[in-house]
Parts: C-alpha cells; sequence; structure tokens
C-alpha cells in the first residue's frame, strides 16, 4: 500500500472515531472535534505530532486573543467585521510558512465569525479548546492504529547516505590538491544536490524530535548529531573549494587522506574504536586555507562518531 | 511580498463573496465567504491553465461536497459515512496534485459543515448556489483581477536574499535571524522554480545555486568566528570565505540585472 494511501486510511479511521467519541465528550458543537482529527494528520507519526502539538498550543493563544480582541472591540460591528478580516489576511498569509501561525489566526477569525454572527461566548472558547485536544488525542489514536512510518528510522538511513556524500566531496578534495590539474567539472552540480539535501534533512530533523520528546537526552544527542552533520558538509564543501585554490602543497598527504576516510569509515561502523577521538595532526603549510577546513573536519566526525 | 498579495486578493475575494450574497441569505454569504478564501488557497500547478484547472476542479468538488452534505444532514448513518469518505478522499487525491498540497482538505471542511447546517435538504440548493458563487469570485480575482507576476517576485525575493546577506556581513550578532531569511527566500525561490523556469532556465537554476553557495559559505564564516583562535590557516580561511562571498555577491547582482533584462 502506497504511503498516500495509507495516510487517506489513517485519515478515515481518524474521522470514524471521531464520529464515535466526539458526541460522548463534547454535546455542543463535535464537528470541531471530527474536523481537528481529520487535519491534523500526516505522512508519518512526527510530523502528525508536530502539527497536533502547534495545533493545540496555538489554538489556546488564539483563544486567548480572540477573547481579548472581543473585550477590546466592545461589540462594536465595524471593529469585529475589521478583525475578522485581518485575521482572514494573516491567516492566508502564513498558511505557506507557518502552520503555527495560520492556525492562531485560524482560530482569532473563527472567533471573529461568531462574534459577527452573534454567537460569541466566553465559553465558545474553551468549548474549541477542548475539542482541538480531543482532536489532536483521536489524531495520534488512528497513527497508531494505521501506524504512521516514523521519521527518525528514515533518518537513520538518510544521515548514512548523507555523511557518503560529504566523504565523496572531502575525497575529490584530496583529488584536487594531490593532482591540482585534475578537472572537476560536475562539483557544482554536486554540491548544489548537498546543500538540498542537508535542507531536507533539517526539515525532517524537527519531525523526529516529536518522536522522542520523552526522550530528553536522546533528543539533545541527536539534534548535536544533526548540527554537526550539517556543518560537516558545509566544511566538506568549503575543503573541496579551497583544494582548487591551494597555492603550496600539505606535506604527507596520502596519510591525512587516509586518515579522515577512516573516520568516515567508522561512522558506519559499531562503536568500538576510539582512535576516532584522537586528534589528527595536520602539519604541511601552516597559511594553507585548506589546512584549516581539514581540520574542522575531523574535529566535527570525532563529535559525530562521540554522539553515535 | 508574494504572500502579503496573496493574503490580500484573498480578503478581496471573500469580501466581494460575501457582499454578493449579503442579500440573498445569510447563512448562504457565510458560504460563499468560506468557499471563495478556500479556493484562493486551491491551486496548483506550474502554469496559469494548469491553476486554473486546479481551483475550477476544486470548486466543483466543493459544490458536489455541499450538496451531498446537505441532502444527507437528516440521516445519521449515511452522513457519517459521507464523512470518513470526504476524510479518506481529501487526503488519497493529493497523489495527483503537484507537490501533494493539501487544499482538497478545504472540500471535506466544506462538506462536514454543511452536515451540521440547519436546513437539511432543503438548504442544498443556495449552499450550493453559494459556493459556487464563491469559486467564480475567486477565480475572477486570483487570475484576472490580480494575477500572479512569479517573475517580479523572484527578483524581489532574490533583492531581499542579497540585501540579508551583506546585513549578515556588516552586523555579526543576528546570525539565527539573518540566516532564517535567507534560508525563507531561497525555500520561496525554489518553489517558484519550476514555474520561473519555464522564463529564463538557465538563470534561475543560476541564480539558485549561486544562493545556495552564498549561505553554505555563510555559515562556514560564521562558524570560523566562533571557533578559538588557530593560527594562521584559520585567518586564511577567514580571508578566503569572505573574499569568496563577495565573488558571489557580485554574481548575484549581475544576476539580478539579467533578470531585469
Amino acid at each position: 500500500m502506497s504511503e498516500t494511501t495509507r495516510t487517506a486510511l489513517r485519515a478515515a479511521v481518524a474521522a470514524a472515531l471521531a464520529i464515535v467519541i466526539s458526541p460522548l465528550v463534547t454535546a455542543q458543537r463535535p464537528y470541531w472535534t471530527i474536523l481537528i482529527a481529520v487535519v491534523v494528520i500526516n505522512d508519518t507519526l512526527g510530523s502528525s505530532l508536530r502539527k497536533t502539538w502547534h495545533r493545540v498550543g496555538m489554538t489556546a493563544a488564539g483563544c486567548v486573543a480572540g477573547w481579548a480582541l472581543h473585550f477590546i472591540s466592545n461589540g462594536r460591528d465595524a471593529v469585529e467585521r475589521s478583525f475578522l478580516l485581518i485575521a482572514i489576511f494573516w491567516a492566508a498569509y502564513f498558511r505557506k510558512s507557518s502552520y503555527p501561525w495560520m492556525t492562531f489566526f485560524v482560530t482569532l477569525y473563527v472567533a471573529f465569525l461568531f462574534t459577527v454572527l452573534g454567537q460569541w461566548s466566553a465559553g465558545l472558547m474553551l468549548i474549541r479548546l477542548e475539542d482541538t485536544v480531543l482532536g489532536g488525542l483521536i489524531a495520534i489514536a488512528a497513527s497508531l492504529i494505521v501506524p504512521a512510518p516514523r521519521v527518525a528510522q528514515r533518518m537513520e538511513e538518510e544521515l548514512t547516505g548523507f555523511w557518503q556524500d560529504c566523504r565523496e566531496q572531502v575525497e575529490q578534495g584530496f583529488a584536487v590538491l594531490a593532482h591540482p590539474e585534475l578537472q572537476d567539472d560536475d562539483w557544482r552540480k554536486s554540491r548544489g544536490e548537498l546543500l538540498r539535501r542537508a535542507e531536507k534533512l533539517q526539515i525532517s530533523a524537527r519531525e523526529t524530535d516529536y518522536e522522542t520528546f520523552y526522550r530528553i537526552r536522546s533528543l539533545q544527542r541527536n539534534r548535536r548529531i544533526l548540527r554537526n552533520t550539517v556543518m560537516l558538509s558545509h566544511q566538506a564543501l568549503g575543503f573541496h573549494r579551497v583544494a582548487r585554490l591551494a597555492s603550496a602543497g600539505i606535506s604527507n598527504l596520502p596519510e591525512l587522506r587516509a586518515q579522515t576516510l577512516r573516520r568516515f569509515e567508522l561512522l558506519e561502523s559499531p562503536k568500538t574504536d576510539t582512535e576516532l577521538l584522537a586528534p589528527v595532526d595536520w602539519p604541511g603549510q601552516e597559511s594553507e586555507p585548506a589546512h584549516y577546513f581539514g581540520r574542522r573536519i575531523d574535529e566535527l566526525l570525532a563529535e559525530i562518531y562521540r554522539d553515535l | 511580498m508574494m504572500q502579503l498579495k496573496h493574503a490580500a486578493k484573498t480578503v478581496l475575494a471573500v469580501v466581494i463573496a460575501l457582499e454578493a450574497f449579503r442579500f440573498l441569505h445569510s447563512q448562504a454569504a457565510l458560504y460563499a465567504g468560506m468557499s471563495a478564501g478556500f479556493l484562493m488557497q486551491s491551486t496548483a500547478g506550474n502554469d496559469r491553465r494548469t491553476r486554473q484547472i486546479s481551483m475550477a476542479l476544486m470548486g466543483a468538488a466543493s459544490t458536489l461536497a455541499v450538496r451531498l452534505g446537505s441532502e444527507l444532514s437528516g440521516q445519521h448513518l449515511a452522513k457519517e459515512l459521507l464523512l470518513v469518505a470526504a476524510a479518506f478522499g481529501a487526503y488519497y487525491v493529493r497523489r495527483f496534485i503537484p507537490g501533494k498540497a493539501m487544499f482538497p482538505m478545504f472540500a471535506f471542511v466544506l462538506t462536514l459543515l454543511a452536515t451540521v447546517q440547519p436546513g437539511g435538504a432543503g438548504a442544498a440548493l443556495p449552499m450550493m448556489t453559494a459556493v459556487s458563487g464563491g469559486f467564480l469570485a475567486a477565480f475572477a480575482v486570483y487570475f484576472y483581477l490580480l494575477p500572479d507576476e512569479s517573475l517580479r517576485a523572484f527578483r524581489h525575493s532574490v533583492d531581499l536574499f542579497v540585501f540579508r546577506l551583506q546585513h549578515a556581513r556588516r552586523n555579526p550578532g543576528h546570525e539565527q535571524g539573518d540566516l532564517r531569511v535567507l534560508h525563507r527566500a531561497v525555500a520561496f525561490e525554489e518553489e517558484e522554480r519550476e514555474t520561473l523556469g519555464k522564463v529564463a532556465p538557465a538563470l534561475c537554476s543560476q541564480v539558485l545555486a549561486d544562493q545556495y553557495e552564498a549561505l553554505q559559505i555563510l555559515i562556514v564564516v560564521f562558524d570560523i568566528e566562533r571557533q578559538p583562535e588557530s593560527g594562521a590557516a584559520q585567518q586564511m580561511a577567514a580571508q578566503f570565505t569572505h573574499d569568496y562571498l563577495n565573488e558571489i555577491i557580485i554574481r548575484l547582482e549581475q544576476d539580478r540585472v539579467l533578470l531585469d533584462a
């Protein structure tokens, strides 16, 4: 079954659960629960949890703001209508860039829609919040019934592939240092690909945080690994770039190359080797920028290895 | 800028729809306003024609959904089955939409609201009329009154990128804020890339490649600044990255002139 079909199935289960549960828990507006249960469903567990958390948090904030603005508008029709349109404006503005802010303004415009319709009450905002929480819980339950893939699992595979790509950049850098005359026409393309992947990796990482939020140490460790991995890619690209401009040679290049590549290999093997933690000595021409990048790459590899 | 314009267009479409149905029926006006707002977000694809088709299909689906919702509102089991099917469908059809956009969800929202609105089957016709009216308002505003100017938005985004890049270099200490804006500009241009690729494919790819490179070098610059002093190699690396960043800025400014042309 494809991922889209599974997600659709999960949404159908969430809707069915909400239809059964919501009338038992909330009598006034059960459709809000159904709505939230369906809209926070996503392709992975991490993204569903993230969306649910944003939805609940920003609905609470929106309810408070809606209540305060309702108080300020003091029954003036023109002011209430203006607030409604302003909330629609900002909800549309944030639709693509920020789900939390979009949710906040959606809550505001729902509040003012009821105000304009003459159905507003302070209790209404509380019901909205309760229904949002219930809808979120139902969505999480649906994600367990029709299991959503975990981003953390996918991240591990992506990280391994990403380290290999970084390694390729470093290898090419060493090749250019050894043979400055070497033509390397594809480097712009491969660099662009690596940077795009780094961006995607950071997006996935945000979702992983929600899957491991209850394991604080693991969460911090994963964040460090990701931060160092992304920095590794930038330094690897920097190394590759400066290698092309190197004016003077670096002595014992083959040994340095072997040591650095060995560190990359160790990232994929079990933690049995402590040699990686010892600093690599980068001798030779001290004023060569490649020297700095090479040393920094080694430091980052050691930091990642320490966290694995 | 493009987001601001889109938000303003959404409000305009909602106001037009609300005003058009204001004297008919308050419920109808509400549906017209909602559907106009929703349909303004319901476009996908890289060209005007595909976007028109996606909005028209969503308009038709919403009208049908509202009809079914209000006609089945009095029948418990049928209504509930419809909602489950609509939830499934809203996610399933994403596979046919470029970028798996989430806008089919709006059809589910309208179905859900139609099943709980008072009036039952009798309200189906006014609601369908309202949703169709909302569609017309959204279509007219989106494609005719204030059409998108992607190239202009792309150029503006490049200007913003260069401005923030220079700001980041001259005013250290705001790393996170600057990087966030720069990342957002690149992400926006990535989204617009295919649309604009038809105008100047090589140039757009070149601009994006330069921006990715600038971002990467800037991150390295910040990293070098954070490291403790460690000698000549570090100074040389700092010098190299600064010079290289200057080179990219000059390149981006040249690209910007070409985009104008």
